[in-house]
């Protein structure tokens, strides 16, 4: 199991520690945004909280089933602080399985969000609070700070100092300090002293490992945005997959027009042979323009010639070539168009590479009457050469 | 300058109009790659059939020019040598052949002569079949020591 948990260090959401488990084993690392993708792994799901002063929070039952803009409307209307001031610089999320409404400044989320979408990983942004949520009112103390939790799923965080501050508004609000929950990551010394004693130490560890996200996915504020940064860095591609992506491009690109050209100077090499035979058979020949019949009124009155019956005969050398000195006789019939060579302890491999070279000729070879006797053929090969 | 009045206008956008504006970009360049390599593919397939088309031509002209050569070769020779025997001994010592005889046996015209060339050979029966006053029936081709002792049969037209 590859997993990630990241929080922020400090309130500019900038430095972070990266809590990153592989298989139960622990990697600490305390790095920045920046660098935050030489860390992770391209598929690993990666859960990062945000301290829940950043956030507005509101228990709302949303009976009426309202949507969108509408639900954030009549939210945020019912808030009685004035320190909303443009609903539509708010980012906000509504989570139906614990009616809770939850909103941040748009440019906090955008910002993280922008930064996320570079990498390739499964993203999860999330209140701090809801690490240590156990349906009382709990506080976990962590970098210097105090995070608290509510039964509501609502949270609230703060610098240590002001611990007793925040503690003794609870009480005013009728809420019971006896029954807080203090857990503590950080030395019990650095504590404020009222809480010293009450606190209880905790690994992060264990609060990572039970923390159960899908109770809270609906929460989620990360927003994947597909962007050429983000299909790169999901694609993983090495150097050489670049370079065979681009030579593939150029292949396609180019190919076309490399064949456009090719075919342009097939036909002209057609047409300039074609004018050189009209200029051998007559000088003064000027323009192409319907070959066929350009040529049949210059050859209109020449009679169809006979061709040199031997013109067939160009293999004749080859033959000579291959079987030298096991030609004995060589008998060729022009009316029959077939040729009857005598061969004497030719071997199979010259016969096999005749047979071969044959090929290239529109000739048949036929060496049923040769016997092969010690690797070696006699008798008479025929050759057949009207076809 | 310009940069900077795209990235003006970029950050001027709201994320779905960048979003549509990246969309739009995207389709027109596919759109545009699309319809260039349709085109290519169009004429490159009209290229093929001209190219068949032009194959045809020239392989008709050639066919004709040949059959003219053929032609114009056998009047020139029917007129240069109208005497058989005169040309084929002029042919004889062109390819420096030397050692040939023409005979009359049993009503047949037969040639014979030896050489150690078969491409020489074929030369030599090339030359003289042009001739449209010879036809020739049967070549006997033996050899003995690398020598190719050749005898033609043929009739005078």
């Amino acid at each position: 199991m590859k997993k990630s948990f990241i929080h922020f260090d400090h309130y500019d959401l900038f430095e972070i520690s990266l809590y990153k488990y592989e298989n139960d084993e622990l990697n600490f690392y305390s790095t920045n945004l920046d660098e935050l993708n030489s860390y992770l792994n391209g598929d690993a799901e990666t859960i990062i909280f945000i301290p829940s002063h950043f956030f507005g929070f509101k228990h709302f039952v949303n009976s009426l089933n309202l949507k969108k803009d509408i639900l954030k409307a009549n939210v945020l209307n019912d808030i009685e602080d004035n320190i909303v001031s443009d609903i539509s610089k708010l980012k906000f999320v509504y989570d139906d399985v614990n009616d809770l409404s939850a909103w941040i400044d748009i440019t906090i989320i955008n910002r993280l969000n922008q930064k996320l979408n570079l990498m390739a990983g499964n993203f999860i942004i999330l209140p701090e609070h809801l690490l240590h949520y156990d349906g009382s009112i709990s506080f976990l103390v962590i970098a210097e700070r105090f995070s608290a939790s509510f039964s509501d799923f609502s949270g609230f965080s703060g610098a240590l100092d002001s611990f007793d501050q925040y503690a003794s508004i609870l009480h005013q609000s009728e809420y019971d300090p006896s029954n807080f929950n203090i857990y503590t990551t950080e030395p019990t010394e650095i504590l404020p002293k009222s809480i010293q004693e009450k606190a209880e130490s905790v690994e992060i560890r264990k609060l990572h490992l039970n923390f159960n996200k899908e109770k809270f996915i609906n929460m989620n504020l990360f927003e994947r945005s597909v962007s050429f940064q983000y299909l790169k860095s999901k694609m993983e591609l090495s150097h050489f997959d670049y370079g065979l992506v681009l030579s593939s491009l150029l292949i396609i690109f180019t190919l076309p027009i490399l064949t456009l050209s090719i075919q342009k100077s097939i036909i002209d090499s057609y047409k300039d042979n074609t004018v050189k035979i009209f200029q051998e058979l007559n000088p003064n020949f000027v323009r192409l323009v319907n070959p066929r019949a350009q040529i049949d009124d210059l050859t209109k009155n020449v009679p169809f010639a006979t061709q040199p019956p031997s013109e067939n005969l160009e293999f004749l050398p080859y033959v000579e070539k291959l079987t030298d000195s096991s030609i004995k006789k060589i008998k060729i019939n022009l009316s029959k168009k077939t040729i009857n060579v005598s061969l004497e302890n030719l071997s199979s491999l010259k016969m096999r590479a005749l047979t071969e070279l044959m090929t290239q000729f529109s000739i048949t070879i036929d060496s049923t009457n040769l016997v092969e006797e010690s690797n070696s053929l006699s008798g008479t090969l025929i050759i057949n050469y009207d076809i | 300058m310009i940069y900077k009045q795209i990235h003006t206008f970029w950050s001027g956008l709201a994320s779905r109009e960048q979003m549509l504006l990246v969309l739009l970009i995207a389709v027109i360049i596919l759109g545009l790659s699309f319809s260039w390599l349709l085109a290519n593919s169009s004429n490159i397939s009209t290229n093929s059939k001209l190219i068949k088309q032009e194959k045809a031509n020239f392989e008709y002209v050639l066919g004709k020019a040949t059959n003219y050569s053929t032609f114009l070769t056998q009047q020139q020779l029917e007129v240069n040598f109208p005497d058989l025997p005169s040309y084929l001994e002029t042919t004889f010592s062109k390819l420096k052949i030397s050692n040939f005889n023409l005979e009359i046996a049993m009503e047949k015209n037969i040639l014979t002569f030896t050489d150690p060339s078969l491409m020489k050979i074929t030369q030599f029966l090339d030359e003289i079949s042009s001739h449209p006053s010879l036809r020739i029936e049967v070549i006997d081709i033996s050899t003995s020591a690398e020598i190719y002792s050749v005898r033609i049969e043929y009739t005078e037209i």
